[in-house]
């Protein structure tokens, strides 16, 4: 799997890129509500997108810490 | 945000790893995946989110989706642009 190759290899090694697979996702398209999760973070919050109405958000899903992706 | 499907517990230990004070992590860990899944972004296959950005403006709303190669690492100046983009609130 592709997936155990890039074991180990981390993101300084990995190119900076603006290439996208798709710009939308199998639930989501721009202009969609963003459905609402609440979550436990690192550092032992609680975080409720909902409860960041009023402020920009980013999602930045990855696909497993450590890994570098 | 940083979403993954890991502990909680890994979490940690890789933002202090990184020294990432500025934004939190959160675990997708259970049920596991229900947010990426919620998003579109899990891998049933591979039981992982898809490297994604997704910004959400100050009203809730979509507004920019990258469902990104995993060969590269998302270029967080487009991610500033689009940000740039949408009102601060």
């Amino acid at each position: 799997m592709a997936e155990t190759a890039s074991v180990g290899s981390g993101d300084a090694k990995r190119p900076k890129g603006r290439t996208k697979t798709a710009t939308v996702t199998k639930t989501l398209t721009v202009g969609d509500l963003a459905p609402d999760f609440t979550l436990r973070a690192h550092d032992g919050r609680t975080i409720a997108l909902s409860a960041l109405r009023g402020q920009r958000v980013v999602l930045a899903f990855m696909a497993f810490a450590f890994s570098g992706t | 945000m940083g979403i993954t499907c890991d502990p909680v517990y890994a979490l940690k230990a890789w933002a202090e790893q990184l020294g990432i004070t500025s934004y939190p992590f959160c675990s997708d860990f259970w049920p596991h995946g229900a947010t990426a899944r919620l998003y579109g972004v899990f891998n049933e296959e591979i039981g992982r989110p898809e490297r994604a950005i997704i910004v959400v403006d100050a009203r809730g709303i979509v507004r920019y989706i990258d469902v990104h190669t995993l060969r590269e690492v998302p270029d967080e100046e487009e991610i500033a642009e689009e940000l740039q983009k949408l009102p601060p609130a």
